[in-house]
């Protein structure tokens, strides 16, 4: 089968790792890049040898690409999708999906009715050390209790200048994938009781979030993340985890140190992600996950095997973050919708 | 020197009778056990105490400055009230009482004799967790935002506590109480609360996992999560791990008695992990330690006429999360 043919809509800053990664992904090659920005279509066409478009329309006419990836914020996925399914390519979108889960229902409904596939670019279950971590879960046995925690100090304002002014802060760009992480290791989720707290000056959103979650099986779930925290060294942007069964206890600490603690043993292990060849190793492990999300994305597309993130599936991850929205405002526990 | 009277001379109790023989300015002259057993070899152990089965004939026959109540808490309140009626000063064991209504005739029982009350609430007379306290109120984390306070192990306390197996309210009872006592005496009082319980334990009556999720008054949230079936390499039993976020750091005590502060570019460690009192052994040390320190408070309390930390007043505020906490497992909701 030869190589599907992509193009990326959005060439900011996030997307420099999608570009560079789709470089490295078998199966694929990037046909178009589209930005509104023409410098910034310019520089993606450079970094990635495809063709620059500044105008989604035009790019879906002339590239006809096999799938796009898009990249841009949150608001233009609906217009985007919508065009991308008319023009019949399958799609890969940048979480969070929409706004709300109203319209993630929407894109959703597009999508079906175009019969063109989509999957949210959830990249955190693709980082490797949580798949890691997700594999060694049969040695404890039945999980009872799961504490997930990302917790930093680091200034995700600078780089996106933007979050600062939005009303759903950390929950909805950070607090989903943590969310989601809850769902790949414990399964989904029977209710939901969350706080949150304005704890960063100047933003107008909520900067920490403290969650606990029952999940269908009858394990909790503590789920915590914060961009106020102020320790030295900080772990950004690591997910920190604690899994415990009856047999046994998991512990994916600092620096990629898993633990396994069994009555009487303690194996550890450094699962340490591997940095792509175009990484900077301080990015190394969210472009990682990047790579094998979108090495997934092509993997499905030729197998017809159904996305671990599909849009339906991530439907699931989304009205977690709406009931968290939902309990923080109501001081009671929220049944998930969907 | 203030003369004491212990009732209630099992399992715990043999820690009081060590750490009272420690403290300058007190002596236990009598022991009561309805058991004649037991307090005849608390009696002993006690440099030669009288030895009484009935409290009531304890109280009427001796002239004693304070009793020290170390029974189960379905008996603390006839035993408080007793005591008052004699009009002496009393430590009560936790928990308190089984009923937030219990609770408050005991602290009105006194309040009336005008004799003080403690609650033997000794999680904050630890001192790594005193350590913690004294970080967090220095100022040099900053204002608390977040705290979570854990104790999760799969250490046998059943075998020293038969009763605890058949308890049908057992981890937030045991244990709980002492974690949520914790949160307030970091971040101060609770407004809100929201609990989770699990049995995991199919040996166990009660409750043997626990997550709960407090507001504080002062905006700060915290995680108060323990566990009785948790399995980990070394066991980490019997040490209460916190973390506390501020404004400015963050303060974390980690297994082992490793004591970390840090904020961003500066950190600096410490090891806090206590003394083996001369009765004592570990790993039992953190908690033997804090009997020492908390019976020495209620002396000087006694000696110059001050309120005790714990006092009975003080702690209804933290059986009352006990009771919401329960509540809020039945009901699925939080208050």
């Amino acid at each position: 089968m030869s190589a599907l043919r992509g193009a990326v809509i959005g060439c900011g800053f996030f997307a420099q790792n999608h570009l560079k990664a789709w470089g490295d992904i078998a199966g694929a090659e990037l046909v178009a890049v589209c930005d509104l920005d023409p410098a910034k279509a310019a520089a993606a066409a450079a970094l990635t040898g495809a063709e620059a478009f500044t105008d989604v329309d035009a790019m879906l006419a002339a590239a006809r690409p096999d799938f796009v990836d898009i990249a841009t914020t949150m608001e233009t996925h609906e217009p985007l999708v919508a065009k991308a399914a008319a023009a019949g390519a399958d799609i890969i979108c940048q979480k969070p999906f929409a706004p709300d889960i109203a319209g993630v229902r929407r894109i959703l409904q597009t999508a079906e009715a175009a019969g063109i596939r989509l999957m949210v670019h959830e990249n955190f279950r693709f980082q490797s050390p949580l798949i890691e971590l997700r594999r060694a879960m049969p040695a404890i046995g039945e999980p009872f209790f799961a504490h997930i925690a990302w917790r930093t100090g680091y200034d995700v304002v600078a780089g996106q200048p933007y979050l600062a002014k939005v009303e759903r802060f950390i929950l909805l760009d950070l607090g989903i994938h943590v969310l989601d992480v809850a769902r790949f290791l414990l399964g989904d989720v029977a209710d939901l009781y969350a706080r949150t707290q304005r704890t960063m000056p100047g933003a107008r959103g909520e900067a920490q979030a403290t969650m606990t979650l029952r999940h269908r099986s009858g394990a909790v779930c503590a789920v915590t993340c914060t961009y106020t925290n102020r320790i030295d060294p900080d772990p950004f942007p690591q997910t920190l985890a604690e899994i415990e069964g009856r047999d046994g206890t998991l512990r994916l600490e600092r620096d990629y140190r898993l633990e396994l603690h069994r009555p009487g043993s303690l194996e550890v292990r450094d699962i340490r992600p591997g940095v792509p060849s175009w990484a900077d190793p301080q990015w190394a492990l969210a472009q990682g996950s990047v790579l094998n999300t979108q090495q997934h994305f092509v993997d499905c597309l030729k197998s017809g095997a159904e996305f671990q993130t599909s849009g339906r599936d991530n439907l699931k991850t989304f009205a977690l973050v709406e009931a968290a929205y939902a309990s923080a405002a109501s001081g009671q526990p929220v049944v998930p919708e969907a | 020197m203030l003369k004491g009277g212990i009732i209630g001379c099992g399992f715990f109790a043999a820690n009081h009778l060590a750490a009272w023989q420690l403290i300058d300015g007190a002596a236990i002259v009598a022991v009561c056990d309805q058991d004649p057993a037991r307090a005849r070899a608390a009696g002993a152990a006690g440099d030669g105490a009288r030895v009484f089965d009935d409290a009531a004939t304890m109280l009427a026959s001796e002239a004693l400055d304070f009793v020290d109540i170390i029974t189960t808490a379905p008996s603390h309140r006839p035993l408080v009230e007793l005591a008052a009626r004699h009009r002496v000063p009393v430590i009560c064991q936790k928990p308190f009482a089984p009923t937030l209504d219990d609770a408050r005739a005991m602290v009105d029982a006194c309040a009336q004799a005008g004799v003080p009350l403690m609650v033997h609430e000794n999680f904050r007379w630890q001192s790594p967790l005193m350590a913690v306290k004294n970080i967090v109120s220095s100022g040099e984390i900053g204002e608390p935002a977040y705290a979570r306070i854990s104790f999760r192990h799969a250490y046998d306390i059943y075998t020293n506590q038969p009763y605890l197996k058949t308890e049908p309210q057992l981890a937030i009872m045991d244990l709980g109480i002492h974690l949520l006592d914790l949160a307030r005496y970091f971040l101060g009082e609770a407004t809100r609360l929201h609990c989770r319980t699990q049995r995991v334990n199919p040996a166990v009556a009660g409750e043997d996992c626990v997550t709960i999720l407090l507001d504080h008054a002062g905006g700060a949230v915290s995680l108060v999560d323990f566990s009785f079936f948790t399995k980990l390499e070394p066991d980490p039993f019997p040490q209460t791990l916190v973390r506390i976020e501020g404004t400015k750091g963050t303060v974390e005590l980690l297994a082992g008695y490793h004591l970390r502060v840090s904020g961003p570019g500066w950190s600096r460690e410490e090891d806090v992990e206590p003394a083996v009192p001369a009765f004592g052994a570990k790993p039992w040390h953190n908690i033997q330690e804090s009997v020492v320190n908390i019976q020495r408070h209620w002396i000087e309390c006694l000696q110059n006429d001050r309120e005790p930390a714990t006092s009975g007043a003080d702690n209804l505020k933290t059986i009352d999360l006990v009771f919401r906490a329960y509540e809020s497992a039945a009901t699925g909701r939080a208050s």
